[in-house]
């Protein structure tokens, strides 16, 4: 099999996940009454789900670019965190696409390549370019799919439920990988008090104890394989 | 506005994302990184799972129930066979049956 047909392989449940809700964000982004053709190209050019829709409420509310900057910007360290644990795999990779590797670093890309097959350094490259490509253009096609669409659709709660079967089967099978159910707990934990203390910011706040958790804990010795 | 929008929401997109590319590789060698990489990074696959179900209630039918049921489902068959596609769909099935026989 192809690499270019084995990413595409590989990225079929972010098919899943960001072709649908590329839709809606088109057709809400056209309801709000921007230039449609805008839209795509915010999925092209932001490429973060979650900022995207936050930005449409702040910008269709007229708030100030910093205003916008500051609402967007917390919910970017996640990112940030899988630039650091990617780091090492693509540090040896061209400029020009480590850029933009890096800039399709979101959850979806994160996860499969976690869980992806191990290839040798030339052949990583390609595959990591490729797998990031597919993704980002379920995300562009599914906005453009959007601003054709006459009217408002809303997610149907099965697809919903789509994005978070997604996450918890990646979560599957990085446990395969470490054999470490440390994160776990501590997730589960920092998500358990973060729901308690802050209710209005779960996954910041969760985000937080996790990152300071995992600076207290000790490193588990690599396994033998 | 919108299109201001566009363009310096694109330029904090891919400053935040390549930030940590900036790094020199010394700095990432140190432990407080691989500290962060190993146990972080599968905090945050987990934190995204239960983030998208942290408005379900429990105390109001259907308790939640298709949620875990449809989660268990999903646990259990990428556990066993390995196929993330299938496990999404096996997922979502089970999301739907219950909430049917139960909404």
């Amino acid at each position: 099999m192809s690499l270019v047909k084995q990413a595409f392989k590989n990225s079929i449940p972010a098919l899943l996940c960001y072709f649908p809700l590329g839709i809606v964000y088109g057709t809400l982004f056209k309801q709000q009454g921007f230039p449609p053709l805008l839209a795509p190209l915010f999925s092209m050019f932001v490429f973060a789900g979650a900022q995207q829709f936050l930005a449409l409420t702040l910008v269709a509310a007229k708030c100030s670019l910093l205003t916008l900057c500051l609402a967007v910007a917390p919910l970017g360290i996640r990112n940030i965190i899988y630039g650091i644990s990617m780091f090492e795999r693509y540090k040896k990779f061209p400029l020009l696409s480590r850029s933009y590797l890096a800039f399709g670093l979101v959850d979806a890309t994160f996860s499969l390549l976690q869980m992806g097959p191990q290839f040798e350094e030339k052949q990583d490259h390609r595959y990591c370019l490729l797998l990031t490509f597919w993704i980002h253009l379920y995300w562009i096609l599914g906005t453009f799919a959007g601003i054709w669409v006459d009217h408002l659709v809303t997610l149907p709660p099965g697809l919903e439920f789509a994005l978070t079967a997604f996450f918890a089967a990646s979560s599957v099978e990085q446990f395969r990988k470490t054999r470490d159910a440390r994160p776990i707990w501590i997730a589960l934990l920092a998500g358990a008090c973060a729901l308690w203390i802050a209710p209005q910011s779960v996954f910041l706040v969760s985000v937080a104890i996790a990152f300071a958790a995992s600076l207290a804990l000790p490193l588990q010795p690599e396994r033998a394989v | 506005m919108i299109v201001k929008a566009l363009i310096t929401m694109a330029l904090v997109s891919f400053c935040i994302r390549f930030s940590p590319f900036l790094l020199s590789s010394k700095w990432t060698k140190a432990r407080i990184f691989k500290k962060l990489g190993a146990t972080l990074s599968p905090c945050l696959l987990i934190l995204l799972t239960t983030h998208q179900l942290q408005d379900i209630s429990l105390l109001e039918a259907p308790y939640g129930l298709p949620e875990m049921g449809g989660l268990s489902a999903v646990i259990l068959s990428q556990w066993k066979m390995k196929n993330i596609v299938l496990s999404m769909c096996l997922g979502v099935a089970c999301y739907q049956l219950i909430q049917y026989f139960l909404g």
